[in-house]
């Protein structure tokens, strides 16, 4: 078993030189593999801690923000049931965003919206987990989605529509959930046991970004300037994560004060292009490929692909090896199994693969 | 007299008005409505789909063009359809069974429609069998598929079988497409042909359309 430290995962985010080994990378697991790893259903707040820190990571991670109030998980998601997993026959339950029209498509509907408060969500988990924590391992705090909440509440279509038809009232709910999401991440840093933020918010697919560069500049990234300060006010480094084809704005991501960037998915992004050109300013974390490897590829297809990405990405530090988006139902453990077990084969520093 | 030219510039920069009015000014001069179709609407979409490739329009964009594409559409349809017109070409689209992401699929729908195709999107959660009963009473050039997962897009596969468990899969062209989607899956399974985006799906179905 790896010792869980946070300061291996932390030294990778800083690109303060090699730490002992490459840490691993991915912050949502599905609760399937979960239960495989431990041996047993996670269900409670010791649960969770034991599955992160016997699978290997070096930290625990805990969301909270306006994704998932009530607003939101209730109100703009659907849920289909359907056979999604790997390893079982059985049926499970996914909720998917609306992307027509959402519960705000006017000013109206802006106005007569019933915004939570932030300061009132529930950050018990934070305080709860604290003593629970080895010696070493601390949480991520996981949030984001300034866009994605936008893109919920007004639905892409509606949000896309808006952008030409009200402006002023795309720039009314963009301000609101950012000035929510901040106020989030303020909170949320008043834990000592927040080691690092975390900002989750989809602004591409596997071509190109969903909206311009000027949209996110105009609307999104000055709330990350803003989160970002906060978090580095207290020492605390701060990733991104952004499915699809980032090219056009990496260069706005690392102004924004990120230290690292997930999860750089193929084929959208060369993994070992963006190295290049940005590794010295911003780490890299994931490109273990959801989409064939992790899901269609057997376990030692899994363990060659780690061990390359390893060979190329992290002599120097800088990389963190995780999955290419995240580790749903459907991977099966054994290729979850694997990607763990060839990091902690191939990661020792020094890189001898 | 028609200013093709006006109306394209109309229809890319999504101004519905402009569209209806510039639409209608051409009917007025005499236009034939497949004329109106053809040198305005259709080579409007087709500068939008290659503004979208080379990243100059995104998403909103290509909505909000749409939106006005179908805005000349809907005053030239009943027209076409008096006339006895032809689409170029017959599309049955829709995102497989277990998936509700439908924004890809939408676009593509909507890029095929300006790109002069019918359309018969049969929306998202689309079982195999919704595939081949579509393709046995619309009888279309193409069935579209398009999936957001990794898991979802093996019902590609079951839908692909389905058809030719019907003895319908070599009167259509299988296309696919979608986040987790590849060259690399669409030969495995047997599809015609794989898209990575709205703009390739229509000028891949055109160069399939039989002359």
């Amino acid at each position: 078993m790896i010792e869980p430290n946070f300061e291996r995962f932390r030294s990778m985010l800083l690109r303060a030189g090699e730490p002992d080994r490459v840490p691993l990378g991915d912050i949502s697991v599905h609760p399937m593999l979960k239960a495989g790893v431990l041996g047993r259903p996670v269900r409670t707040p010791e649960d969770e801690v034991a599955f992160w820190t016997t699978a290997g990571f070096d930290y625990v991670p805990i969301e909270q923000g306006l994704q998932l109030t009530d607003v939101i998980k209730r109100q703009s998601m659907h849920e289909v049931e359907a056979q999604y997993a790997a390893d079982t026959a059985d049926t499970q339950v996914r909720s998917w965003a609306t992307e027509g029209t959402g519960l705000i498509s006017s000013q109206a509907d802006f106005e007569a919206f019933r915004w939570p408060d932030p300061d009132t969500l529930d950050y018990s988990p934070f305080e709860r987990i604290t003593p629970l924590l080895p010696p070493g391992v601390k949480v991520i705090a996981t949030l984001g989605k300034v866009f994605t909440c936008v893109s919920w509440l007004m639905g892409l279509e509606g949000l896309s529509f808006a952008l030409a038809d009200d402006p002023e009232l795309v720039a009314a709910v963009f301000e609101r959930v950012g000035r929510f999401q901040c106020r989030v991440v303020e909170n949320m840093l008043c834990f000592g046991c927040v080691g690092a933020v975390w900002h989750a918010d989809d602004i591409a697919f596997k071509t190109q970004l969903l909206v311009s560069p000027r949209i996110l500049r105009e609307h999104v990234f000055p709330w990350y300037v803003a989160m970002n300060r906060l978090a580095h006010a207290k020492g605390v480094p701060v990733v991104y994560h952004s499915d699809g084809a980032l090219q056009e704005v990496v260069e706005d991501i690392i102004a924004c004060g990120f230290d690292g960037l997930n999860p750089i998915e193929p084929p959208a992004m060369d993994i070992n292009a963006v190295k290049q050109e940005y590794g010295k300013r911003i780490s890299i974390i994931g490109n273990i490929d959801l989409g064939y490897t992790l899901t269609r590829g057997t376990p030692d297809e899994v363990r060659a692909e780690v061990r390359q990405r390893i060979h190329d990405l992290a002599p120097g530090g800088g990389y963190a090896v995780a999955s290419s988006n995240s580790v749903p139902e459907y991977v099966p453990l054994a290729n979850f199994n694997a990607m763990r077990e060839a990091t902690f084969e191939y990661g020792r520093y020094p890189i001898a693969v | 007299m028609a200013d093709y030219e006006a109306l394209k510039t109309a229809v890319i920069s999504g101004k519905v008005a402009q569209v209806k009015e510039w639409t209608q000014k051409a009917l007025d001069g005499g236009a034939n409505p497949q004329e109106v179709l053809d040198q305005g609407l259709i080579p409007a979409m087709d500068i939008v789909g290659a503004k979208f490739s080379c990243h100059e329009f995104y998403i909103p964009e290509m909505l909000i063009a749409a939106r006005a594409m179908q805005a000349g559409i809907a005053i030239l349809r009943p027209l076409l359809a008096a006339q006895g017109g032809k689409p170029r070409g017959k599309v049955v689209i829709g995102t497989v069974k277990g998936d509700l992401h439908d924004i890809g699929k939408n676009l593509v729908s909507l890029m095929l429609q300006g790109g002069g195709f019918e359309v018969l999107d049969l929306g998202a959660d689309v079982k195999p069998e919704r595939f081949v009963d579509a393709v046995k009473t619309a009888q279309p050039h193409f069935v579209m598929m398009s999936a957001l997962l990794t898991t979802t897009m093996l019902a590609m596969k079951d839908t692909v079988e389905a058809l030719k468990a019907a003895g319908m899969r070599d009167k259509v062209k299988v296309a696919v497409g979608g986040a987790p989607v590849t060259q690399r899956f669409c030969d495995e399974i047997g599809a015609d042909f794989y898209a990575a985006n709205a703009t390739g799906a229509v000028t891949k179905a055109r160069d399939l359309l039989p002359v």
